[in-house]
């Protein structure tokens, strides 16, 4: 079970910490890919958030990098990569709490957490792609800048009230 | 319960900080739509997360048993919140062995339910085993919290010690006044027949042995061993616990006096127990079915106990020890103070069996010169221990191979005579 979590989210990560590679293609968003790679390949394999950590860092900094260099403007797979970077922490946590415990794991329990997963990733893409519209159409002009922030306060909100409901 | 941040809280606040950060400052709504999952996960767990209302019990399918016996202990955990994660782990005594997979679990508990886990144990070990108390560590929702804490439920199980049946008992030389199964020396009304003697008055007609009488042309008469019981007093040196390859010199000790005491006590003998250690506890000669019992739980109880005091039989109370009681001593001889008190009762007439629990093929010699000189000393300081008490008509025998053995062997012997004063 944890060996499986493990490749899945190594597989997945490495999804996530290239895409900016081939966003903007460079040496120093390739030496930033590797190392956030190494980190949490090494975090996988201690079990330590901090490799985690480090890797998400990196990543988002490449991304932003990537963003600052790159010719796409806007970032139609923004949400999409939003999604997949939050399943490589979920993944990640799962593999790890799967390597720590030692006894038997209830069926229930793994079915809420796929549950969970599934509904909150669907939300959080829905509500990534709302928050990313109202920038891209609010970021012209400053004066709008406040109900650029409303609507994406209002975008996460729905998509909590959403998971919640398909959770419970 | 004590509620803590996971490492997992703090990189989300880290990662979405970071990703909000960057989005405003540099201007990239592709930042913030990155944060989105992380902020809506936070929300969603700190959201739901609460101290759980949590409680757990344990029960076992018995509550005594044998060495060796499977134990069924069932855990059953309640929460009266939303459901939860909960990871279930229990402390068992080191006499419990479980499968280190089997002694913690994950449930989801929640709305009032009400879950059951059955944890299959072996007793290892004799003594009164305790199996509990319950850790809890309930995860919040998304895991961001978690709560842990320490359920002071325990139940307790009687392990009695393995019964090791005897094939013989112990012979005494000297019997008590009660009936029982020992021939006595003497010669009074019995079936086991001792002599025969000219009549005398007063004997008895039915007495009268007609072939011896006929062909002497006087009366004779039969006479008899009558049968009678024994006392029998078990030492248990509790001054040191030596650990052994399988189990230890205390185990040996109580499987021992188990078994001897089992058996003269369905001979009809009074047996006594004497722990005779750091702490002092005795047990006076009796017989029967509650004795049997009152034995089993004094045994249950005996454990080393460290102490410098010096302590010496004058320590005990006189119905201890009763006139004539054949003392089974076991001990590894290796407290001074235990020696010495066996010497005691060898010097003051009782006579004394010593089995040696700390059989010498187990303890290993080291390869250096400074362990091998230790080990010849050791040795050498054993054997002396062995003379004194054998001046002191003491005998001893070496526990190796089992004390079911040395006792089979001893079965066959006599004590020795008593010691001149």
């Amino acid at each position: 079970m944890a060996a499986r979590l493990s490749v899945s989210c190594a597989l997945l990560g490495i999804a996530v910490v290239l895409y900016p590679v081939f966003a903007a293609p460079a040496v120093v968003t390739l030496a930033l890919a590797g190392c956030a790679m190494a980190a949490l390949t090494l975090g996988l394999i201690t079990s330590r958030w901090l490799g985690a950590g480090i890797a998400a860092g990196l990543a988002l900094f490449n991304y932003a990098l990537a963003l600052l260099f790159g010719a796409r403007q806007p970032d139609i797979y923004a949400p999409a990569l939003a999604v997949a970077g939050w399943l490589v922490l979920e993944l990640f946590d799962l593999a790890v709490m799967a390597r720590r415990q030692q006894g038997r794991i209830d069926n229930e329990v793994l079915d809420a957490q796929w549950r969970r997963l599934i509904t909150t990733s669907g939300a959080a893409g829905l509500a990534s792609v709302a928050v990313l519209l109202a920038g891209v159409f609010f970021q012209a002009s400053s004066a709008l800048l406040p109900a650029a922030a409303i609507a994406a306060v209002a975008a996460v909100v729905t998509g909590v009230v959403l998971t919640r409901w398909a959770v419970n | 319960m004590t509620a803590s941040a996971t490492p997992k809280l703090v990189t989300y606040i880290l990662i979405a900080g970071l990703a909000l950060l960057g989005g405003v400052t540099l201007g990239q709504p592709e930042l913030v739509a990155l944060a989105v999952p992380l902020v809506m996960s936070l929300v969603l767990g700190l959201g739901r997360t609460h101290l759980p209302a949590s409680s757990a019990t344990v029960e076992t399918d018995v509550d005594r048993c044998i060495e060796g016996d499977a134990i069924k202990a069932t855990v059953t955990l309640n929460s009266f919140e939303t459901p939860v994660e909960m990871e279930v782990a229990m402390g068992l005594s080191p006499g419990l062995f479980a499968k280190p997979t089997a002694r913690s679990f994950t449930f989801l508990v929640g709305d009032g339910e009400q879950r059951r886990q059955t944890v299959a144990l072996e007793a290892t070990r004799w003594g009164v085993q305790r199996i509990g108390p319950i850790a809890l560590r309930v995860h919040g929702p998304g895991r961001f919290v978690t709560f842990e804490g320490v359920i002071d439920e325990r139940q307790t199980v009687k392990v009695f010690p393995k019964y090791e049946r005897l094939m013989q008992g112990l012979s005494t030389a000297e019997t008590q006044m009660h009936s029982g199964d020992h021939v006595a020396r003497a010669l009074a009304d019995g079936i086991e027949f001792a002599t025969v003697r000219p009549f005398a008055y007063g004997d008895s007609v039915r007495r009268v042995n007609w072939r011896v009488s006929s062909r002497t042309q006087e009366l004779h008469v039969n006479l008899a061993h009558p049968e009678r019981n024994s006392d029998v007093v078990l030492f248990l040196d509790t001054f040191t616990d030596a650990a052994l390859e399988t189990g230890s010199t205390l185990d040996i000790a109580v499987r021992g006096a188990s078994a001897v005491a089992q058996h003269h006590l369905r001979h009809h003998d009074r047996v006594g127990l004497v722990s005779f250690g750091g702490n002092a506890r005795w047990l006076t000669a009796s017989m029967g079915r509650s004795h049997t019992y009152r034995i089993v739980e004094f045994l249950l109880d005996v454990n080393a106990t460290f102490s410098y005091a010096w302590k010496d039989i004058k320590l005990l109370p006189h119905g201890t020890l009763p006139s004539g009681a054949l003392v089974v001593a076991f001990s590894p001889l290796i407290d001074e103070r235990a020696v010495r008190a066996l010497a005691d009762l060898g010097e003051r007439g009782f006579p004394v069996i010593a089995i040696d629990t700390l059989p010498e093929v187990e303890v290993t010699c080291g390869q250096n010169r400074e362990a091998q000189l230790a080990y010849r000393m050791w040795r050498l300081q054993r054997d002396v221990r062995r003379a004194r008490l054998g001046a002191s008509g003491v005998r001893t025998y070496s526990g190796a191979g089992g004390v079911h053995v040395a006792l089979h062997a001893l079965s066959f012997l006599r004590p020795a005579p008593k010691a001149a004063r």
